[in-house]
């Protein structure tokens, strides 16, 4: 039994890495149970992550160690995975989240042409996201980023024979964007990340020696000082550090590709973009955050450079919080909808995060609600993305004004779809309630007071959306689903099944909401105590439940809730407010649902500036540059050669004379050279 | 060197033939006959270099010198086969006609 | 009388014309093809009771008349088995191959002879015994490149083949008489204790001068190589195989023996000059073939290529340099042994030589064009197959002796050689469009199976060098520590 619960992380994301190819090699006479079978392998790799529940220490980590390859300076690179609550919980809510799409897009992907793929990427994509979780170390974790980013770009362009039906963007006359090019641009977005993280991991290596996470936090007050002896230096290692997260959650100014991923099947956006891929940032950021805590409040002298981690994280994540709630109040596909609620929401985690380093007080809180929050969140989005994909499937079109649905035909998915919206929302008692506040709580603590305000401001829109969007899609006065181009009536069974466990686990987190936080933040507390984090002047140890400094936050969202949600409620459904005249009486009102409306003129501007100036700079550089480098290597080499050549073959003359002529000049050339060397 | 100088002199001046031989002459007999003075001009070298003590002379010098005018004599053969089948492609002894082969 | 191997040699070639005659009564004259195959293999498996023998007890000295020594050391069992492995492959391929020409017991006779005399010259440990076998090799050769006299181009070229190689070996003679006059004596370990305590003399300067022209006349050096194109094109290819892969390797072993025992008291200068040689060796054997016509003519060019990066591995002065050399030696016996004989089928069915009638045939002659590209890519010196490793030690060689500019030359020179190589690939693997090229078949299986055997030799020692490194360490020790 021992013999299994070791092995259990290995094979967490062995099987489904195996599990991606697993359906080429069974015959094709089987046909849909081969799939079946990828989705079993994803139920082991969950029953693993279960199984490594128990073995979770209680205090501090599990290192096991392997060995991959070793660096010709000495250093090796392990293939060692790390077993701490963070991983743990993670890797379990990944498998756990990753089975259920798995279990919903068996019956959803029914007929697609391109099955096959889309089986071996969600695999693929599960193992390395389970491979990246578990790792301990910075190049393994690294290879389970780029695995993830890979499949992400095969999944988001899996229509990508571009045909018209999956086209995303519009309504016209807006323009249209076609699947082979959004997944294209998530490729180069989270590769720009990429590349500036892997920089950043070289000179972190160049200071510390090692890209083991538990030796760079046990020898952190050795390299930390090191590099913070140059100035600066920490400050850029810390960006090109967080540009990878950023690019991979979709922050800003990396967030660009996210609303375009949309392109791709609803439950690779469920999987990818709601539950797992995007956090894979936040869980790096989480998991290199103890390092530069201690560089910021432990280590002696303290670095104030390490702050910069901290401030950048919080800021960034604030202000995508802010910037992507405003993009969702007007848009008007669903699943836009939701891809920027997701950004909005990964903000919020980002912003918990970092405020858990800006002072001693907060890591605990902070460090909590953020992950407690991931995990609500990972629950609820992918409830939603699979009831849009639902709902998608339902009426044919994506545009949310030509969904209209009842709520007598549909009554599961209007149930479930609202639950999870709520718990979004941030309503008690639900899940997102307890994270969110907490988030909310430790903005105060830590003495944040203008991103409490941001915080608190987003969660006014966020509200405002999410209620206009279940408005428009259930209550625009419909009984009964009507549309031309889909097919009406309740959801199928096997894709009912999973959302419907994920919005009952919503509300059952919920009522269980402060215990839940309480064991969470016990076991993160014992794991900094392992790490050395906590000191005397972080006092706070354990969360009080309810007490007056808490009731703050409650009161201030539930406030911010209502004020948001009450336009919402008059403008969509109760119809009271007449959107389109308020828009033409009021300009400024026009002016800024234009700017939302255009994604802030962020998408042009990235456009204009990396896509437009490199496209018109072909044609130039075709003719002036690389017409010359290739004629003189195509063109000028041969001549070169054959020139040579003719010459070089004049010497082989025919006539024998001349043969023995070269032998003649040999002999009396070498009697000069001893005629010059023995005499002189 | 224990020879005296005028043998080694004369010995490569007839080499020195040989090789211009070679070089100048067109008929390919004559080549032929500039082989044969290579070889004795080597062979004269070794007889000349072969004694130590005045009117002594080491046998194998002289061995080595039978051997080689063997040897000469089956070049020579050779030589002359092939010469007889040039005349029969060409028409003529001229070397300096045989250049098809050339680049 | 001399040691097995060549005993067992000579019988076979004296007696070949023998069953020839024989044979020819019952119209069935391969048999003595076979039976000249059949004595190479005895003499391979004498050369192997050799080296065990050599393995374990040093050097084997032999005795005989005319008071001249034969002694068989390591160097030399690796080098003689290289020919008669060479020479078994060909002697295999030429029964098919010749059996449209006339006068085959001679031919399988000289064949004989030919290598008989090769392996003589390894195993000589006295430099007349030396010469007589070389010449006993040239003779033969003179004789086998001219064997197809009814065409002029076989004659011209033996004739300017003739004369040249010759006035080699009469100029290498008058240089063992200068060298027998400062010594008095031309045993090989006698000559390099006398001449290693006089240094450097005039007169070693001289006779080296005089055996560098002599043999390097038969190694294909640069100013004194120009028959070379025209001897190996002009032979039967069983015999351009033999003369390309092993009777110019014969020469750079002769120049290594006498280099490094002989000429040991002045070796840094006549290293600087083969160094410079090789330079001029490599970039006229690369230079030129690059838009030849004449499939044989291209290889015997790249033939001289190679020879210049064995005589940069001599020119390192350095056991892994000799080493690298001595790997090159086998190495490329086997690579341009295989190219020829490879020519030699496509020839067979062709009739041409010329590569613009001979694009697209590796099409309806599968198994050559693979052998062939095989060689071809192993001649470039790509990774997995033999070629690359001996280039490879020949270029760490020069690193390690400060010769770097060699290396670089090598590297450039192989990348060069690559163009031509290429071409012929390309040539043999265009779509069809000639009609004659339609028809032509496959090769007859003799021949398809000699090259197969070659041809996995080559990717054998590629992948798995180790054996063969031993070996030429081995033998590259023997040469310059004793």
């Amino acid at each position: 039994m021992t013999q299994i619960v070791d092995l259990a992380p290995w094979l967490c994301w062995i099987l489904p890495t195996v599990g991606s190819v697993v359906h080429f090699v069974l015959p094709k006479k089987m046909s849909r149970a081969r799939y079946a079978i990828v989705v079993l392998f994803s139920f082991a790799a969950w029953l693993m992550a279960l199984l490594m529940i128990p073995s979770m220490p209680i205090q501090g980590y599990r290192d096991i160690g392997g060995f991959w390859f070793s660096l010709p300076s000495g250093g090796s690179v392990g293939l060692g995975l790390l077993i701490d609550s963070l991983s743990v919980i993670m890797a379990n809510l990944v498998a756990f989240l990753s089975f259920l799409i798995l279990l919903y897009s068996f019956k959803y992907m029914d007929g697609d042409t391109g099955e096959d793929r889309y089986w071996f990427f969600m695999s693929f994509f599960i193992g390395g996201m389970l491979m990246l979780i578990l790792a301990d170390n910075l190049i393994f974790f690294f290879v389970g980023w780029k695995i993830v980013g890979l499949c992400s770009y095969g999944l988001i362009g899996h229509y990508y024979d571009d045909n018209r039906k999956y086209w995303i963007g519009g309504p016209p006359p807006f323009p249209f964007q076609k699947p082979s090019r959004c997944g294209l641009k998530a490729l180069l977005v989270t590769t720009l990340g990429d590349v500036a993280l892997l920089g950043s991991v070289i000179i972190i290596y160049l200071y510390s020696g090692t890209f083991n996470f538990m030796e760079l936090y046990q020898n952190a007050g050795t390299w930390l000082p090191e590099m913070a002896k140059t100035p600066g230096l920490l400050t850029i290692t810390i960006l090109l550090f967080l540009a990878g997260p950023f690019a991979k959650s979709a922050q800003f100014p990396f967030h660009e590709w996210l609303p375009e991923a949309m392109a791709g099947p609803t439950p690779v956006s469920a999987l990818i973009h709601a539950a797992t891929m995007v956090k894979a940032g936040v869980y790096l950021v989480a998991r290199t955050l103890p390092i530069f805590y201690f560089a910021a409040w432990i280590a002696s002298p303290n670095i104030p450079e390490a702050l910069t981690f901290f401030i950048t994280v919080a800021v960034v994540g604030g202000f995508t919080a802010f910037l992507a709630g405003t993009q969702a109040m007007v848009s008007l596909e669903l699943k836009k909808a939701l891809a920027y609620s997701t950004m909005s929401v990964i903000g919020y985690m980002m912003l918990s995060l970092g405020v858990a380093g800006m002072s001693p007080n907060a890591i605990v809180e902070g460090f909590t609600s953020g992950i407690f929050h991931l995990i609500n969140h990972g629950i609820f989005k992918a409830a939603l993305f699979l009831c849009a994909g639902v709902l998608i499937h339902a009426s044919g079109s994506i545009y949310i004004t030509d969904m209209k649905f009842s709520r007598r035909d549909m009554k599961f998915t209007w149930a479930f779809m609202w639950i999870a919206s709520l718990s979004l929302v941030g309503v008690p008692p639900l899940s997102g309630f307890w994270s969110k506040d907490g988030i909310l709580a430790s903005c105060l603590e830590s003495g944040q007071y203008l991103l409490f305000a941001l915080a608190a401001i987003t969660v006014c829109v966020t509200s405002f959306y999410v209620i206009r969007f279940m408005s428009i899609i259930f209550h625009s006065g419909s009984t009964k689903n009507e549309h031309p181009g889909g097919h009406s009536g309740e959801a199928p069974k096997l894709m009912l099944l999973p959302y419907g466990v994920l919005a009952i686990l919503t509300v059952g987190i919920g009522l269980l909401g402060p215990w839940m936080k309480e064991a969470l933040s016990n076991l993160f507390v014992e794991e900094f105590h392992s790490l050395n984090l906590l000191t005397v002047s972080s006092g706070v140890e354990h969360i009080e439940s309810f007490g007056f400094g808490e009731a703050i936050p409650i009161l201030l969202s539930i406030i911010m809730i209502v004020v948001g949600g009450y336009p919402a409620y008059l403008a969509y459904f109760s119809k009271k407010l007449n959107v389109e005249n308020l828009l033409k009486k009021y300009t400024p009102l026009n002016l800024l649902h234009k700017f939302l409306w255009n994604r802030w003129y962020m998408d042009t501007f990235f456009n204009k500036v990396f896509v437009s100036s490199i496209l018109a700079s072909r044609e130039p550089t075709a003719k002036y540059l690389e017409r010359n480098m290739d004629l003189a290597i195509n063109v000028g080499i041969p001549k070169l050669f054959s020139y040579i050549n003719t010459n070089i073959r004049k010497l082989q003359t025919g006539i024998f004379s001349i043969n023995m002529l070269y032998i003649l000049m040999f002999l009396v050339i070498l009697f000069l050279l001893i005629l010059v060397r023995v005499i002189i | 060197m224990i020879a005296p100088p005028h043998y080694l002199v004369f010995s490569f001046t007839l080499y020195m033939i040989g090789i211009y031989c070679l070089v100048t002459k067109r008929n390919m007999i004559r080549l032929l006959l500039g082989i044969e003075i290579l070889i004795n001009a080597a062979n004269f070298n070794f007889i000349s270099l072969a004694s130590s003590i005045p009117g002594l002379i080491d046998p194998l010098a002289l061995s080595i010198v039978t051997v080689s005018i063997g040897l000469a004599a089956s070049v020579s053969a050779v030589a002359v086969i092939i010469i007889v089948y040039a005349y029969r492609h060409y028409g003529t002894l001229d070397v300096r006609m045989l250049k098809r082969l050339k680049g | 009388m001399f040691s097995p191997t060549i005993d067992v040699l000579l019988i076979f070639a004296l007696t070949t014309p023998l069953i020839g005659w024989l044979v020819e009564r019952i119209r069935k004259v391969q048999l003595c093809g076979v039976y000249a195959s059949i004595g190479l293999m005895i003499s391979l498996w004498y050369i192997y009771e050799l080296f065990g023998k050599v393995s374990s007890d040093g050097a084997q000295t032999f005795t005989s008349f005319f008071s001249s020594q034969l002694r068989i050391d390591l160097l030399g069992i690796f080098m003689a088995t290289v020919f008669v492995l060479i020479g078994i492959s060909a002697s295999v391929y030429s029964l098919r191959y010749m059996e449209r020409d006339t006068g085959i017991p001679l031919f399988y006779s000289l064949l004989l002879l030919m290598i008989s005399g090769m392996v003589g010259t390894v195993f000589s440990g006295d430099f007349f015994t030396f010469f007589v076998f070389w010449e006993m090799m040239c003779i033969s050769s003179y004789t086998l490149v001219a064997f197809r006299k009814q065409r002029w181009e076989p004659i011209e070229a033996a004739f300017k083949y003739l004369i040249m190689s010759s006035a080699g070996s009469a100029t290498l003679l008058f240089g063992m008489s200068i060298l027998y006059g400062i010594c008095g004596t031309l045993n090989f370990q006698g000559l390099h204790i006398a001449l290693s305590n006089v240094g450097s003399s005039v007169w070693l300067y001289v006779s080296a001068i005089f055996i560098l022209i002599g043999l390097g006349v038969k190694s294909a050096i640069v100013p004194l190589h120009t028959w070379l194109p025209d001897a190996h094109s002009a032979a039967p290819s069983s015999i351009s195989a033999m003369l390309s892969g092993v009777v110019v390797e014969t020469g750079i072993y002769a120049i290594c023996r006498v280099g490094f025992t002989v000429l040991s008291g002045i070796q840094s200068q006549w290293i600087s000059v083969i160094a410079i040689l090789s330079v001029l060796t490599m970039l006229v054997g690369n230079l030129t073939p690059l838009l030849q016509t004449d499939l044989k003519r291209l290889l015997a060019y790249s033939s001289i290529g190679h020879i210049g990066y064995m005589l940069a591995g001599i020119a390192t002065g350095t056991a892994l340099g000799l080493t690298g050399t001595l790997m090159h030696i086998f190495n490329h016996a086997l690579m341009k042994g295989t190219a020829f004989l490879c020519a030699g089928v496509i020839l067979y069915r062709l009739e041409t030589r010329e590569l613009k009638e001979m694009s697209g045939v590796g099409r309806r002659m599968p198994v050559t064009a693979i052998t062939f590209i095989i060689s071809l890519l192993a001649l470039t010196g790509l990774p997995p197959l033999n070629g690359f490793v001996s280039e490879v030690t020949i270029v760490l060689a020069t690193i390690e002796a400060n010769m770097a500019w060699l290396g670089v030359a090598v590297i450039i020179n192989s990348i060069i050689s690559a163009a031509y190589y290429i071409r012929v690939i390309r040539t043999i693997l265009q779509p069809v469009t000639q009609k004659k090229i339609e028809e032509v078949k496959e090769g007859p299986p003799i021949m398809l199976a000699v090259l197969c055997i070659l041809s996995a030799m080559i990717i054998i020692f590629g992948i798995w060098p180790d054996a063969l490194i031993n070996f030429a360490k081995n033998a590259a020790s023997v040469l310059l520590g004793g």
